[in-house]
C-alpha cells in the first residue's frame, strides 16, 4: 500500500492556502449567482487510504458526488461530495422558498452538478495559478451512490491515495459539512509533492 | 522619499505572510515588517509597536479579519487597514466599508499587493 | 475515437439539433450552426470572427462571461444551467418571437496544437421548464386544498367540542330546576288541596311531564347525534315492559276508548339483557303514536321470537293500529328528525317530531332495524327487530312486578345523609325520604358531608355531584379514605347523564347513581339494594 507523503509545515501551509483561495473563490461565485450570503471554509486537510476514505464517508451513506478528471502536472480524479440529504437542502436553500418538494427532487441532480462544477473549477484554477501550470479538465459527472460503489465506479486500485479535504458550507444559518477529494495514484501524489516543493523554493 | 512605515501582516498561513513580505520588501525596502498568525498574536505585537498599516486576512480560525480590524481600530484609529480575501461578497464589502477598511482580492501577487501599497501611500 | 472527415464533421455540426458556437482563444466567434442561426433575431451575416462579447453584449457580467474566460485562460469546462442562470443568450423560439428559450449551456475547452478553442453547446430546455411549472402549479393547488381541509377539520372538531360542552352544561342546567318542579309538585299533591287547587296542580303535573318528555327527547337526540349516549345493560323482561307502559298510558287509552291486544310469544317469558329504560322509551313512543293517531279502534302490541341461537334471540316487536295510516311517499323520511307525516299533524297532535328519530337511533345503537308498513285509511304497523342475549335465571321473572307493588308499601328506617347545594333539591328529597320513614340529615357541600360522615354513622349517603367548596366526587374519595371496616353506600344524585358520567361516579368510589329529575319511585329504586 502506498504511504501518504509527509509534507513539511510550509508545504502543508501552502496546500491549505491554495484550497482556501479556491474555496473562497467558489463561495464568491455562488454568492453572486444566487444573491445570498455563502461561506465556505477549509478546516481540515489530510491524506487517506481507500479504506479510511470509506470510513470517513460513512460506509452506507448515500452521497451526492460531482467529479472532474484532471491531467497535467499531476493527474487526479477531483470530487466534491455531499451527503445526499444535505445536497437536497443546499439546492433548496439556493433556489429559495418557493419551490415544491417534487420540483426540488427533479432539479437536485442538475443543480448539484453546476454547484460542484463551480467549486471544483475554483479549486483547480487555484492549483493552476499557484503552480503556474495548466491542467486538462473533463466535464463534470454527477453520480449518487454509497462510498463503496463510488470507489468502484472510479476504478481506483488499492494503491490509490486520496487528498481528503473537509469543507464547511454555511448557508442561511445552516452549517453543512462536505468534502473535496482528489483521488490519485502514488506517482501523482509524489508529483504533487514535488511541485509544492518547487513553488515554495521560488518564494524563498 | 516618504518616512519609513511599519506594517503589521496578519494571516494564519505562513506561506501567505512570506509572499506578502516578499513583495513589500521589493517595493518598499525601508519599511519595518511585523507579522502575526492570529488575532491574539496580533494584539500582542500591536501593543508593543507603533503600526501605520495593517494587512489583515479575512479567513482565520478564531476571530476573523473583520472582527480583528474592529478591535484594533479602537486603539489605533488613525492607521490604515486592508482586508485580504479570496471571497469578496457584498456583505463583506459593506462591513469593511463601514470600518473604513479597503478590500484586496487574493491571490497574493505583485499586482494585488502593489494595489494595497498604493492604497496605503494614499 | 474514430477519425472523421473534417468536411463531413462540419456538415454534421451545422445540422445538429442543438446549438453549437465555437470560439478561438481570442474570444472570436469562429463557428455557429443552423440551430443558432434559426433562433437569433438579428442578422447573422457579419458576426463571424467578431468578439463574442460584442456579438452578444447581454452575456457580459453573467456567469457565462466568467466561465468563457476560465475556459480560455485555464481550460476549465463549465455547466451553466437554466436553474441558476436565466437564458443568457438572446435566442428565441423563432425569428419573429418574443419568447426567449430556456437554455442549458455546456462550455467545453478543446486543446488543439497548443491552441485552445472553446465549444459552447446550447440546449433548449423550455419544454421541461413548462413541465416543471405545471408540476409546481399542481403542488401549490394540492397544498392549498390540504390546508383548507385541515382548517375545516379543525373547525369541525371545535364545533363538535362546543356542542358537547353545550350539551353537558345544558343537561345540568335543565335537569336541576326540573328536579325542583317535579319534586315539589309531588309533595304538593300529598298535601290537603281543594278541588280547584287539585285541578290546577294536575294541569301543572301533566305540563311538567310533557315538558320533561320534550326536554328528554331533545337531550337524548343531541346525545345520540354526538355519539354520547350510553346504553345500559341489565336483566329485563318483555312482560314487565309491556305491562308497565300500559300502566303509564292507561289514561290516554281510556280517554280514547281504545282496545289494546297484547301478544307475547311464550318462549319470550324469560330474562334478556338490554337497556330496559331505553326499550321502554321506544315502546312508549310507538304505542303513544298509535294512540295519538287512532281516533277509535284497536291497538296491537306483538312481541315475537323469530329465531333462536344458543345465546342469541332474534326478536320482532310490532305495534299496530287502525288509525289514519301514512302516505307511502312520506315513509322514507318518517324516521328523520323533525319530520311528521305533515305539519298539520304537529298542530293537531303535538310533539317535537323527534320521537321516531330517537327510536331509530336507539335501535341502530342496539344493532337492530326499525321500519313501518302502512296503508292510508287502514292503519299502520310499526316494527323493530333486535338481537338480544339471554339473561340470568328466569325465576325472577316476576321480580319486576313485585317491585312495583313493593315500592308503595314498604316502610323504611335509619339515618340518611343528604348532600346537595341547592335548597329546593334538599327540600324535595328530604320530604320524600322522611315520608318513607328515614331520618334525614342534610349537608350543603362536600366538606360538610365529610365532617358529618366522620362524626356520625349513616345507613346511606345521597351525594349530589356538582357542589361548591368540595364536589361530590372529592367528598366520596375523602370518605372512602377515612372508612374503617364499614363500607357506607354512597349513591350519587346527578344531573349529569352523559357517556362516561357513570364511570366518574364509580371511579370516585360511589356505589350507584340516580339521575335528576327523579320521582319518589326512582329514589327508592336507586337506594333499595343498599339498605
Amino acid at each position: 500500500m502506498g504511504s501518504p507523503p509527509v509534507l513539511s509545515e510550509l508545504e502543508a501551509d501552502l496546500l491549505n492556502e491554495i484550497f482556501n483561495l479556491g474555496v473562497g473563490n467558489a463561495a464568491a461565485s455562488l454568492s453572486q449567482m444566487v444573491k445570498q450570503e455563502i461561506k465556505l471554509s477549509v478546516p481540515e486537510l489530510s491524506f487517506l487510504s481507500i479504506k479510511e476514505l470509506n470510513r470517513e464517508l460513512g460506509d452506507n451513506q448515500l452521497l451526492s458526488c460531482v467529479s472532474q478528471a484532471i491531467t497535467g502536472a499531476f493527474s487526479a480524479q477531483s470530487m466534491v461530495i455531499f451527503p445526499d440529504k444535505d445536497s437536497l437542502e443546499i439546492v433548496g436553500k439556493l433556489l429559495g422558498e418557493n419551490i415544491s418538494e417534487e420540483s426540488l427532487a427533479e432539479l437536485q441532480d442538475e443543480a448539484m452538478s453546476e454547484i460542484g462544477n463551480i467549486v471544483l473549477n475554483a479549486c483547480i484554477g487555484s492549483l493552476s495559478e499557484s503552480f503556474s501550470s495548466a491542467f486538462n479538465v473533463d466535464l463534470p459527472e454527477y453520480v449518487r451512490s454509497t462510498p463503496t460503489d463510488l470507489i468502484e465506479k472510479k476504478k481506483l486500485d488499492g494503491e490509490s491515495l486520496i487528498l481528503f479535504i473537509r469543507i464547511e458550507l454555511t448557508l442561511s444559518e445552516s452549517k453543512i459539512t462536505g468534502y473535496l477529494a482528489f483521488l490519485m495514484g502514488v506517482e501523482s501524489l509524489s508529483k504533487l509533492h514535488n511541485i509544492l516543493k518547487e513553488t515554495l523554493n521560488k518564494l524563498i | 522619499m516618504s518616512v519609513p512605515k511599519t506594517i503589521l501582516i496578519v494571516d494564519d498561513s505562513k506561506v501567505s505572510r512570506m509572499m506578502i513580505k516578499a513583495v513589500i520588501k521589493d517595493l518598499q525596502p525601508d519599511w519595518t515588517l511585523l507579522e502575526a498568525g492570529n488575532a491574539d498574536e496580533a494584539f500582542k505585537v500591536d501593543a508593543a509597536n507603533q503600526i501605520n498599516y495593517y494587512s489583515i486576512d479575512l479567513n482565520m480560525p478564531g476571530k476573523d479579519g473583520l472582527e480583528l480590524i474592529g478591535q484594533l481600530k479602537k486603539n489605533n484609529p488613525n492607521a490604515i487597514y486592508a482586508l485580504l480575501t479570496a471571497n469578496i461578497q457584498e456583505h463583506i464589502r459593506e462591513t469593511a466599508d463601514s470600518l473604513g477598511a479597503y478590500c484586496i482580492n487574493k491571490p497574493i501577487t505583485e499586482a494585488s499587493i502593489g494595489k494595497m501599497l498604493e492604497y496605503f501611500n494614499g | 475515437m474514430p477519425d472523421l472527415n473534417p468536411l463531413l464533421f462540419q456538415k454534421i455540426c451545422l445540422d445538429l439539433d442543438t446549438g453549437i458556437l465555437a470560439l478561438d482563444n481570442n474570444y472570436k466567434l469562429t463557428f455557429f450552426n443552423k440551430w443558432i442561426a434559426d433562433r437569433l433575431v438579428f442578422d447573422t451575416e457579419n458576426i463571424l470572427n467578431r468578439n463574442i462579447f460584442d456579438v452578444f453584449p447581454e452575456i457580459k457580467n453573467t456567469r457565462l462571461e466568467s466561465s468563457i474566460n476560465d475556459a480560455i485562460k485555464m481550460g476549465l469546462p463549465a455547466i451553466v444551467s437554466n436553474i441558476f442562470n436565466r437564458s443568457p443568450f438572446p435566442l428565441f423560439k423563432d425569428k419573429d418571437s418574443n419568447d426567449k428559450i430556456f437554455q442549458n449551456i455546456n462550455i467545453i475547452p478543446i486543446k488543439q496544437d497548443n491552441e485552445t478553442y472553446v465549444i459552447v453547446q446550447i440546449n433548449d430546455v423550455s419544454a421541461s421548464i413548462q413541465r416543471e411549472k405545471a408540476l409546481e402549479e399542481q403542488a401549490r393547488k394540492r397544498k392549498k386544498i390540504e390546508t383548507e381541509l385541515r382548517t375545516t377539520l379543525e373547525k369541525l372538531k371545535h364545533a363538535s367540542a362546543i356542542k358537547s360542552d353545550f350539551l353537558a352544561s345544558m343537561s345540568h342546567e335543565i335537569r336541576t330546576p326540573m328536579n325542583g318542579i317535579v319534586g315539589l309538585s309531588q309533595l304538593l299533591k300529598k298535601t290537603h288541596l281543594n278541588s280547584t287547587q287539585e285541578k290546577y296542580l294536575n294541569t301543572i303535573d301533566s305540563s311538567v311531564n310533557l315538558l320533561l318528555t320534550v326536554i328528554n327527547d331533545i337531550l337524548d337526540f343531541s346525545k345520540l347525534e354526538s355519539g354520547k349516549l350510553l346504553l345500559h345493560k341489565s336483566d329485563f323482561n318483555f312482560n314487565n315492559i309491556v305491562s308497565h307502559i300500559l300502566e303509564i298510558l292507561d289514561p290516554e287509552i281510556k280517554q280514547k276508548n281504545l282496545e289494546v291486544s297484547v301478544e307475547i310469544d311464550t318462549e319470550l317469558n324469560s330474562q334478556y339483557i338490554g337497556d330496559e329504560n331505553r326499550l321502554k322509551q321506544i315502546f312508549i313512543n310507538l304505542v303513544s303514536n298509535a294512540i295519538k293517531f287512532t281516533a277509535n279502534g284497536n291497538i296491537g302490541i306483538k312481541v315475537q321470537l323469530l329465531k333462536q341461537n344458543t345465546n342469541h334471540s332474534h326478536i320482532k316487536v310490532t305495534i299496530s293500529d287502525n288509525g289514519i295510516g301514512i302516505e307511502e311517499s312520506v315513509i322514507p323520511s318518517l324516521f328523520e328528525k323533525f319530520t311528521q307525516a305533515d305539519s298539520s299533524t304537529t298542530r293537531q297532535y303535538g310533539g317535537t317530531g323527534l320521537g321516531l328519530a330517537i327510536c331509530k337511533n336507539l335501535i341502530v345503537l342496539m344493532g337492530g332495524e326499525i321500519g313501518v308498513d302502512s296503508t292510508v285509511g287502514k292503519g299502520s304497523n310499526f316494527w323493530f327487530e333486535i338481537e338480544l342475549e339471554k339473561g340470568t335465571d328466569s325465576s325472577s321473572e316476576n321480580a319486576g312486578n313485585n317491585q312495583n307493588t313493593k315500592i308503595s308499601e314498604q316502610v323504611f328506617s335509619g339515618s340518611i345523609l343528604l348532600v346537595d347545594d341547592v335548597m329546593v333539591n334538599r327540600l324535595v328529597a328530604k320530604s320524600m325520604l322522611e315520608e318513607l320513614g328515614f331520618d334525614v340529615i342534610t349537608a350543603e357541600n362536600g366538606q360538610e358531608a365529610v365532617d358529618l360522615a366522620c362524626s356520625q354513622s349513616f345507613k346511606l349517603i345521597l351525594m349530589d355531584c356538582q357542589m361548591p367548596v368540595m364536589d361530590g366526587f372529592d367528598a366520596t374519595r375523602k370518605i372512602r379514605e377515612m372508612e374503617d371496616q364499614v363500607h357506607i353506600p354512597i349513591i350519587a344524585l346527578t344531573a349529569l347523564a352523559m357517556k362516561g358520567d357513570d364511570k366518574k361516579c364509580y371511579n370516585a368510589g360511589m356505589d350507584g347513581y340516580i339521575t335528576k329529575p327523579y320521582k319518589t319511585e326512582d329514589l327508592i329504586a336507586g337506594i333499595q339494594e343498599w339498605l
